[in-house]
C-alpha cells in the first residue's frame, strides 16, 4: 500500500553477544500508517523501547546489535544508511520525545537555543526566522509567554512544560513519525491529561504518523488507531482499538485488562499473572507465556505458536487462534477470584489533629530563615481499626510528608497525632522508640528500600531485634519464615540477598519486614506505582487479604485513582497542602464536589468506553507550596472560580457525616 | 639473638592481621566477594597485584627486626648476653653480602673499579695515579675488561633457567590446588591456565611471577659479584639501599591511612547522617583544617620530633628505634593533614543515603542511630574508602620523597627513596655525573606507584556502582 510510512519486519535486536545475549526484540514486525497512531503496549522489560531505539539505531554500543531484519521509513531501508544519511532522519523525518523531560534536557542551554539546534540542522533557518520558527513552536505546544520561554533554562518550568518543550523541540524537523517512549508516565494525571490532548492535537493539525509506546491501558484507550501487545521481546497480538478493546484475543492480554484494579472489584481478589517474565536470554522452544497462562495445554509448552492473521489488521500469536491445531476438549477456562470480604472497622486508631509541617527556607550567609515550605497546612485525619484511608493528590502537594509525619519520621511543626490513646508529638527518644512497632511503613521503590547488603532474613529481622520481637535467635528465624510464607515468598528465601528478587517480590519482602513487628497501622506510601500492572494486583491483592486476617489500618498514599477505588475505604483528597475533600469511597469518587477531585478524576484515561467522560482541562502546574496563592489554593487553576475564592479560603462544608469538603461552591 | 619490635613493624602486621581478617569475614559475603573476584578478573588488576605482593612480602621481610648475640668477650660477666646495637632485620639476612660488601666509595653499576682515580703503590715500586679495583665487586674476575660481559651473561642465563624452573613448579602448584577446588571441573588443565582459558587470569599472574621470579634470581647470582647498581658515596651498594627503602614507602603508605581512616569515616558519616549542628561543627574543623598548608603542618611536627629525640637520648636503645619514631611521627602528621578530602566525600555520600528508603526504614523501626551508621551507612559507603585508600597509597609514597627531598622527611639514616633522591641532588651535580643513586630510587618507586595505581584502577572499576558493568 502505498500510505504506510514505517514497516518494521522480522526485527531482531539483541544486547550482548555469543550464547548468553539477550534477545530484546524477537522477531517484530509492524507497519504503520501515514497519519496514524500506532501503539505498542507492554510491560517494563518486554522490548518496546528497543524497538524504538532500533528504529533510530539509537542502540546502546557497543552491546547492541539489530541481528536481522528490516525497517523502511516510507520505502526508504533505514538499516543500511550511512550513519550520516541517518543522522538526517533522526529529528528530521523521525521525531522522539522520552519518558523523563528532566534530564532528556540540557540544563545550560535555553529552551530557545536547544529547539533552535535542531531548526538549525535540518531546517538551516537562522536569524530571525529562526527565532520565529521556535516561537511558533512554543505557541504550538501551548506554552504561554513564548518570547519569554525561549529565553529561560530548563530548571524555570516545571515538568509539563519540559515535556511540551520536548514535543516542540521533536517537532521541529516537522516530523512525519513522532516516536514517543511513555511521554506521560513521569506526569501527574492531570498534567498527562493536558499532553496527551496537545498531542492529539498536533497530529491533527501537522498529519504525522504516531508510534506510541507505553504500558498504560488507559492511555492506549484515548490515543491510538491501532495496537501491538509486546510480550518477553514478541509482538503476541496487533488489534485496531476498538477490536482490541471489545475483545482481546491472546491471554496475555486480556490478563492484562483483568488485572486492572477498580472499584466494582472491591469484593474480589484480582486477578494476578502468575510467575514473571522469563529471561529473554533464553532460546525459546516454545510459547513465553505458557508458564503463566490459564488456557496452556502440553502443546503450547513444546512448540512454538505461530503468527496468525484473524483478518485484516489483527493477528495474534497463540495456539487458541491456530486452526489446525487439536486444542484440548477441556477449557481452562476463567478461575473464578476469590472472594475478600471487607475487613471489619473498629474504634479509631490515629487521629491527626491540624498537623502542619512548615520546612524553613534558608538564605544568605548567616542562613536565615526566609521563608517557609508549607508542605503540610492543618491536616486532619482520622483511622479506625481494620479500615483504608486513601490519601490521594498530584506529586508535591504534601501525601508523603503527612506519612512521614504520622510515623515521626520528620517531627511536625506543629499539630497532634493521636496514636490510640498516646501523643505521638509529644513522646521522645526510648519511648517513642518503643511504640514503633505500632506503626509501620511500606516505601514506593521496593529497589532502594532494602539495604542491599544484607541478607532478606537479616533486613527483616532488624525491626525484630530493635522491637523485642521474638525471644532468641531461633525463635525469630521461626517467625521470620512464617511471615515469608505470609506474603507468598519461600522460607529459604531467608539466605539471599535483595538484588536476586524482582520488583513484586521485594515489595512483598518489605511487607513481611513491616508485619514482623506485628504493626496496627501500616502507612503505604505508593507502594504499587513502580510496579507493573500484573504484579501491582499480586501486591494488591496480598494487602487486602493481610488486612483482612490481621486487622490492620492502612494509611494509602497513592495518586492511583483507580486503586484507591480498589482498595479503600475513604478517601482524602490533597491539594497544597490540605485536605480539600474527604469522604467515603463511592461518594468521593462517583459524586465529587471539589472542583480538583472532579478534575483529578475526569483526567485519568479511561479503559472502559463506555465511563468515558469529559476531561476537566485545568490550567498550569501546581503552585509552588512556598508561596500558596491568595484565598483559595486552588482558585487560580479552578474552572469554577468565584470572585469569593481570591478572597478566603473555604471552610469545611459537611456534606453529610462522614462526608466533606472545603470548597466555596458548596458553602 | 634477641627479637627487637618495632613500633611500626607491630602496627603493620596488626594491619596485616586486619586485612586477613577482613578477608575472613568477605569469605561469607558474596557480594564483597564477588567485588573482588572482579579485581582478580581484570588482567591489569591480577598482574599488579602480583608485583603490589612481592614488594609487600619484601617489605614484610625487612619488619622483622632482631639483634645479634655478641661473641661472649673476657670482661663479660657469667650468663650476661651482649647484644649488637645494630639492629638487622630478615631481609638484611636474606641479602647477605650485599650489606657487608662496602667498598670505599662511588663504582659504576658492574664496574670492578672505582669511580674516582687514587694513588697506588706500584709493586714494583714507584707510584701511579689509576682507577684501583674494588674490594668486593668483580674480584673474581683476573681481567674485567674482557670478562665482565661473559660473567654476566653466563649468570643470566642460569637466572633465567632458575626463574623458569621455578615458575614451572609454581604453576603446577597452582594447577593442583585449581583442580582440588574445582574437582568436577575439567576446564582447569595445565594448559588452559597457561593460555588464559580459566575465569581468573592466572596466566598473567604467572608470567608476571616469571619476570619477578627472574629478577630475584639475577639478584642472586650477580648481586654478590658486582654491584648492580653501582655504590654510594660511601661505598654502600644503591641496589641493597633502593630494596631497604621499600619497607619505608610501604609504611608510609598504609600507616598514614590507618591513621586517617578512623578520623575520616567516623566525622564524615556523622556529619552526613546527623546534620544540623554537628554537621556544622565536624565541616568547620576540616575546612579549617584543610586551609593550612599541609607542608607547614608537617615540618612544625617533625621538628617537634627531633627536639624531643635530642632531648630524651635514653628514651631510645638504638639508632634505628629513634629513626623509627620519627618515621611513626611523620605518619601520623600525615594521615592527620590528609583526612579532609575522603571526610568530606563520605559526608556527602551519607548526606544522600540517609534519605534512601532504607534507613528510613531501619528508622521506623526505632533501630539506634549507631546502628544504623555501622549497619546501614558504613557498609555502602565502603567502596568509597577503599577506592580512596588505593588511590592515596602511591600519593603518599610519593610524597614521602619529596618531604625527604626537602628535609622535612624520614631520618636520614634511614633508608628510603626520599634521602636516595636528596642525595643524589650533589651527585648529579658532580663532573662526570654519578647516577645511578637516582635510577635506583627512581626504578623501584617508579614499579611501586605504577603497580599501585594500575590496581587502584581495577578496585575503583569493580567497586564504583556507576563504574559496574554487571548489576
Amino acid at each position: 500500500m502505498s500510505d504506510i510510512l514505517l514497516e518494521v519486519k522480522n526485527l531482531t535486536t539483541e544486547l550482548g553477544e555469543g550464547p548468553g545475549a539477550v534477545r530484546a526484540v524477537d522477531n517484530v514486525s509492524f507497519t504503520i500508517h501515514k497519519g496514524e497512531t500506532f501503539a505498542l503496549l507492554g510491560e517494563s522489560g518486554c522490548g518496546k523501547s528497543m524497538t524504538a531505539l532500533s528504529i533510530m539505531r539509537l542502540l546502546p554500543k557497543p552491546a547492541g546489535n539489530i541481528t536481522t531484519g528490516e525497517i523502511r521509513l516510507a520505502g526508504q531501508d533505514l538499516l543500511h544508511l550511512p550513519e550520516m544519511a541517518m543522522r538526517g532522519i533522526r529529528g528530521g523525518k523521525i521525531g522522539m520525545i522520552f519518558q523523563e523531560p528532566m534530564t532528556s534536557l540540557n540544563p545550560v542551554l535555553t529552551v530557545g537555543r536547544q529547539i533552535g539546534e535542531s531548526l538549525q540542522l535540518h531546517k538551516g533557518l537562522s536569524g530571525k526566522a529562526l527565532t520565529d520558527r521556535v516561537r511558533e513552536l512554543l505557541d504550538a505546544v501551548g506554552i504561554p509567554d513564548s518570547a519569554r520561554r525561549m529565553n529561560e533554562y530548563p530548571h524555570q518550568l516545571s515538568g509539563g512544560m519540559k515535556q511540551r518543550v520536548m514535543i516542540a523541540m521533536a517537532l521541529a524537523g516537522e516530523p512525519e513519525l513522532l516516536i514517543a517512549d511513555e511521554p506521560t508516565t513521569a506526569l501527574d494525571v492531570t498534567i498527562q491529561a493536558q499532553v496527551l490532548e496537545l498531542l492529539q492535537k498536533l497530529q491533527q493539525d501537522t498529519g504525522m504518523a504516531m508510534l506510541l509506546i507505553t504500558h498504560d491501558l488507559g492511555v492506549v484507550a484515548n490515543m491510538v488507531d491501532r495496537l501491538g501487545v509486546m510480550y518477553a521481546g514478541e509482538i503476541v497480538e496487533t488489534a485496531c482499538r476498538e477490536d482490541f478493546f471489545a475483545a482481546p484475543q491472546h491471554p496475555y492480554s486480556q490478563k492484562l485488562f483483568q488485572s486492572l484494579p477498580d472499584m466494582n472489584k472491591r469484593d474480589q481478589a484480582l486477578t494476578q499473572i502468575p510467575g514473571t517474565v522469563p529471561p529473554l536470554s533464553e532460546r525459546f522452544s516454545h510459547c513465553r507465556f505458557a508458564e503463566r497462562c490459564d488456557f496452556a495445554w502440553a502443546h503450547c509448552r513444546d512448540h512454538i505458536p505461530a503468527w496468525t492473521e484473524l483478518d485484516k489488521e489483527r493477528g495474534v500469536r497463540c495456539f487458541l487462534h491456530q486452526d489446525d491445531i487439536e486444542k484440548p476438549v477441556k477449557d481452562a477456562g476463567q478461575r473464578a477470584n476469590t472472594r475478600i470480604p471487607a475487613s471489619h472497622t473498629g474504634d479509631t486508631l490515629l487521629n491527626v489533629k491540624s498537623l502542619k509541617m512548615h520546612f524553613p527556607i534558608h538564605k544568605g550567609v548567616f542562613r536565615r530563615v526566609a521563608g517557609y515550605v508549607y508542605a503540610v497546612d492543618d491536616v486532619d485525619l482520622s483511622i479506625a481499626e481494620g479500615e483504608t484511608l486513601a490519601l490521594v493528590g498530584e506529586s508535591g502537594c504534601g501525601k508523603t510528608t503527612v506519612g512521614k509525619a504520622i510515623l515521626q519520621l520528620l517531627r511536625p511543626t506543629s499539630g497532634g497525632v493521636d496514636f490510640a490513646g498516646t501523643e505521638l508529638t509529644q513522646l521522645k527518644g526510648e519511648a517513642l522508640r518503643q511504640r514503633r512497632s505500632d506503626f509501620q511503613i511500606i516505601f514506593q521503590d521496593p529497589f532502594s528500600s532494602m539495604n542491599p547488603r544484607m541478607r532478606v532474613g537479616e533486613i527483616i529481622e532488624e525491626g525484630m531485634v530493635a522491637q523485642g520481637v521474638g525471644e532468641n535467635a531461633q525463635e525469630r528465624q521461626r517467625l521470620i519464615s512464617e511471615m515469608l510464607e505470609k506474603v507468598g515468598l519461600r522460607p529459604e528465601h531467608i539466605r539471599r540477598y535483595p538484588h536476586e528478587f524482582s520488583g513484586g517480590q521485594r515489595q512483598r519482602i518489605c511487607v513481611a519486614r513491616a508485619l514482623a513487628v506485628q504493626p496496627k497501622l501500616i502507612v503505604c506510601d505508593e507502594p504499587t506505582s513502580a510496579l507493573d500492572v500484573s504484579v501491582q494486583a499480586q501486591i494488591l491483592n496480598l494487602l487486602k487479604q493481610l488486612q483482612h486476617d490481621l486487622g490492620l489500618a492502612y494509611l494509602f498514599i497513592t495518586h492511583n485513582l483507580s486503586v484507591v477505588g480498589y482498595l479503600a475505604d475513604r478517601v482524602a483528597v490533597m491539594y497544597l497542602g490540605r485536605v480539600v475533600e474527604e469522604g467515603p469511597v463511592e461518594e468521593v469518587l462517583n459524586n465529587p464536589q471539589h472542583p480538583y477531585t472532579e478534575a483529578l478524576i475526569s483526567a485519568v484515561p479511561q479503559v472502559d468506553e463506555s465511563t468515558k467522560r469529559e476531561v476537566i482541562r485545568l490550567e498550569g502546574d501546581l503552585p509552588s507550596p512556598s508561596a500558596p496563592p491568595q484565598g483559595c489554593h486552588f482558585h487560580p487553576r479552578c474552572p469554577k472560580a468565584m470572585a469569593q475564592c481570591k478572597q478566603s479560603y473555604p471552610d469545611k462544608t459537611r456534606l453529610d457525616d462522614r462526608h466533606w469538603v472545603k470548597c466555596h461552591l458548596s458553602g | 639473638m634477641k627479637p627487637v619490635f618495632l613500633t611500626t613493624d607491630i602496627l603493620i602486621f596488626l594491619l596485616v592481621g586486619i586485612v586477613v581478617a577482613f578477608a575472613l569475614y568477605a569469605r561469607n559475603k558474596p557480594q564483597i566477594r564477588e567485588s573482588w573476584r572482579d579485581v582478580l578478573r581484570s588482567k591489569m588488576g591480577m598482574g599488579s597485584l602480583v608485583v603490589l605482593l612481592a614488594f609487600v612480602t619484601v617489605g614484610l621481610l625487612d619488619s622483622l627486626h632482631f639483634r645479634e648475640a655478641l661473641p661472649a668477650s673476657e670482661q663479660q660477666i657469667e650468663g650476661e648476653q651482649h647484644y649488637s646495637v645494630e639492629v638487622l632485620s630478615v631481609l638484611d639476612v636474606v641479602l647477605g653480602e650485599m650489606r657487608t660488601n662496602v667498598e670505599k666509595t662511588y663504582s659504576a653499576p658492574f664496574s670492578a673499579y672505582l669511580f674516582t682515580k687514587e694513588t697506588i703503590e706500584l709493586p714494583g715500586g714507584g707510584q701511579a695515579r689509576e682507577y684501583p679495583r674494588l674490594a668486593f665487586g668483580g674480584i673474581h674476575l683476573s681481567d674485567p675488561a674482557t670478562e665482565t660481559s661473559s660473567d654476566i651473561l653466563s649468570r643470566l642465563v642460569l637466572a633465567l633457567v632458575q626463574a623458569v624452573v621455578l615458575v614451572l613448579l609454581i604453576s603446577l602448584l597452582l594447577k593442583l590446588w585449581l583442580s582440588l577446588r574445582h574437582p568436577d571441573d575439567a576446564s582447569y588443565s595445565y594448559s588452559a591456565i597457561w593460555r588464559g582459558k580459566t575465569e581468573l587470569p592466572w596466566h598473567v599472574a604467572l608470567y608476571t611471577l616469571a619476570v619477578i621470579l627472574f629478577l630475584i634470581a639475577a639478584v642472586y647470582n650477580l648481586g654478590t659479584a658486582y654491584h648492580i647498581l653501582g655504590t654510594d658515596k660511601i661505598g654502600q651498594d644503591v641496589l641493597y639501599q633502593a630494596i631497604k627503602s621499600i619497607r619505608t614507602g610501604l609504611m608510609i603508605g598504609t600507616l598514614t591511612t590507618l591513621v586517617m581512616l578512623p578520623f575520616a569515616v567516623m566525622l564524615g558519616i556523622m556529619a552526613g547522617y546527623f546534620q544540623g549542628l554537628v554537621d556544622d561543627v565536624i565541616q568547620y574543623i576540616y575546612t579549617t583544617f584543610s586551609s593550612i598548608p599541609g607542608i607547614l603542618l608537617i615540618a612544625a611536627a617533625v621538628l617537634m620530633v627531633d627536639v624531643y629525640i635530642a632531648n630524651n637520648p635514653d628514651a631510645f636503645e638504638t639508632s634505628v628505634e629513634r629513626a623509627d619514631i620519627k618515621l611513626l611521627f611523620l605518619c601520623i602528621i600525615l594521615g592527620v593533614a590528609s583526612w579532609m578530602g575522603l571526610c568530606r566525600m563520605l559526608r556527602g555520600e551519607s548526606f544522600k543515603l540517609r534519605e534512601l528508603d532504607y534507613v528510613q526504614a531501619a528508622q521506623a523501626f526505632g533501630v539506634s542511630n549507631r546502628l544504623i551508621m555501622t549497619r546501614h551507612i558504613l557498609p555502602n559507603v565502603m567502596h568509597i574508602v577503599l577506592i580512596a585508600v588505593v588511590l592515596d597509597f602511591s600519593g603518599l609514597v610519593l610524597a614521602e620523597a619529596v618531604l625527604s627531598y626537602i628535609g622535612v622527611g624520614v631520618d636520614p639514616s634511614m633508608n628510603s627513596w626520599g634521602n636516595m633522591i636528596n642525595r643524589a641532588r650533589l651527585e648529579m651535580a658532580r663532573d662526570p655525573m654519578v647516577w645511578w643513586s637516582l635510577l635506583g630510587a627512581f626504578i623501584f618507586m617508579f614499579a611501586l606507584v605504577l603497580a599501585a595505581n594500575l590496581f587502584s584502577d581495577a578496585v575503583r572499576d569493580a567497586f564504583d556502582p556507576r563504574l559496574r558493568k554487571r548489576t
